[in-house]
């Protein structure tokens, strides 16, 4: 056992140390002179792979500091990319000194050598949260725990949580079963990753290895495989596209834990997404709609229907504000949130009457109340 | 069929064809018959696999899950492209040492 440990151990230092070889001159290379300027995202991608690799390794083997430092490093690679993180001389400088660290780290493996790890990740830390707007600061060290039907299936850090959620993504749970779900559908495990991988982002999954049973046993009649996933598609899309039964595509309830975000809890909060205003308090919900939205929009408002999913039990959406002709630029996506709150046991609702010119035109056009399931959308948007 | 080379409580295999359900069955018999004679530390050689479907991965799951309870540990070397990014994908990798055919292998 020990031989096998001591060559695991060689051959993720060997690994380690190829990802690390060239790593000081791809940062140097990464490093922009203006916030403005753009990025060599073939660089960037190449490094967070390093990150990525030996943040894998490293958790595997149980060599826990090392985990938690390449984690930081990916986190804020993950910015960089995202365009969230300028790689200024700074970022990149703290960037360095964190990538120096780790390779003294592996290079250490098994000798007394101590490190300030703490100290490091502190820095990388305050790169990210100074970048980060406001209301997303407190998540740089906090992690969440993603949930389906009271079972807790993964734990994640809440900041790549947040950051693979951008631009009004929905979460789910897809529970696949490699037997009936993938083989004898005729498909390869292989495939239904690269499907995901075109349709949204695997955030984290797993087998559940120990259903499977060992060798003694007979060859399994099912394999379970869940999937944390990130996607623009709403659950019928993504249970078509991934070929995978709507009662198998999850959403998820998610729960920050260590340092939680302010806003859910039984205190009044408020968060903006773009030009929309949430307002929450025990359960209850505002939604505030700008004057006007056009597409840009769209992004903020799945944004916040996507926090009130999360944080709210009954949801009221409040129209005063906005231009009757803006008010056809949300239908679509209210819809759709109507339908996921309603399967959660959630409620959204008007809040007050609709202008007249606005219902008539809606019961004119018809074709959007295809979007909802018997014409709720009458009791519910007019 | 599968090439075995063993060496007290340790062991490599080296499956000659891909790990299918339509192998299942035999690979299944090699790997059982090695963890009962007392192999603790076995390498799967996967030089010659191409592909793993729904039920190779139960079937190395299970040869996991049969080591651990001897004490051992699996070991996958020689993995292809394919077959190391399925694997990894589905995060085996933190269960399992998983190498794949570029990586340099040690005293190598």
């Amino acid at each position: 056992m020990e031989l096998m440990n001591d060559e695991i151990m060689q051959s993720f230092v060997e690994d380690s140390m190829e990802h690390l070889d060239a790593i000081e001159s791809d940062l140097m290379d990464m490093e922009i002179s203006s916030p403005e300027a753009p990025i060599n995202e073939d660089l960037v991608n190449s490094i967070f792979r390093a990150a990525h690799s030996i943040k894998g390794g490293a958790g595997m083997l149980g060599l826990d500091d090392i985990k938690s430092l390449a984690h930081k490093l990916e986190n804020a690679l993950h910015m960089v990319r995202n365009r969230e993180l300028a790689p200024l001389e700074q970022v990149v400088s703290t960037l360095l000194q964190g990538f120096d660290m780790l390779t003294k780290m592996i290079q250490s493996i098994g000798s007394d050598a101590s490190f300030d790890v703490e100290s490091m990740n502190s820095k990388l830390s305050t790169i990210m949260h100074d970048a980060l707007p406001d209301e997303e600061k407190t998540s740089v060290d906090a992690t969440t725990e993603a949930s389906v039907d009271g079972r807790k299936l993964f734990v994640v850090d809440s900041l790549g949580l947040q950051l693979s959620l951008k631009g009004g993504k929905y979460l789910y749970i897809l529970e696949y079963d490699l037997i009936h779900d993938i083989q004898r559908r005729d498909r390869t495990p292989l495939q239904v990753i690269k499907d995901l991988q075109d349709t949204g982002e695997i955030i984290d999954c797993r087998v559940d290895i120990a259903s499977v049973g060992d060798l003694d046993s007979e060859l399994t009649s099912a394999i379970p495989f869940y999937v944390l996933y990130a996607t623009i598609l709403d659950a019928q899309y993504t249970s078509t596209l991934c070929k995978l039964d709507e009662n198998k595509v999850k959403p998820v309830t998610l729960e920050e834990v260590a340092e939680p975000a302010e806003s859910p809890g039984g205190e009044v909060w408020e968060k903006s997404f773009g030009p929309f205003k949430l307002a929450g308090e025990e359960g209850d919900g505002l939604l505030r709609m700008p004057a006007a939205v056009d597409a840009k929009d769209h992004a903020s408002l799945h944004e916040a229907l996507l926090e009130a999913l999360n944080h709210c039990e009954r949801l009221k959406l409040d129209f005063t504000a906005m231009h009757q002709d803006s008010y056809l630029h949300v239908l679509e996506a209210l819809c759709r949130a109507h339908v996921t709150f309603q399967r959660r046991g959630k409620t959204i609702q008007r809040l007050g009457d609709a202008p007249m010119a606005v219902k008539e035109r809606m019961q004119r056009l018809g074709a959007p109340c295809q979007l909802c399931r018997n014409g709720e959308m009458e009791c519910f948007l007019i | 069929m599968s090439i075995i080379d063993r060496d007290g409580e340790n062991a490599v295999i080296t499956p000659q064809t891909d790990i299918l359900s339509s192998e299942a069955a035999r690979f299944k018999d090699d790997l059982r018959e090695l963890i009962n004679s007392g192999v603790k530390h076995l390498t799967i050689d996967c030089r010659r696999v191409e592909m793993v479907d729904s039920l190779g991965v139960g079937l190395v799951i299970a040869a996991h899950n049969s080591l651990l309870k001897v004490g051992g540990a699996l070991r996958l070397v020689n993995t292809s492209a394919e077959v190391y990014d399925l694997l990894v994908s589905m995060r085996l990798n933190t269960h399992i040492d998983i190498q794949s055919a570029n990586h340099a292998e040690p005293g190598n």
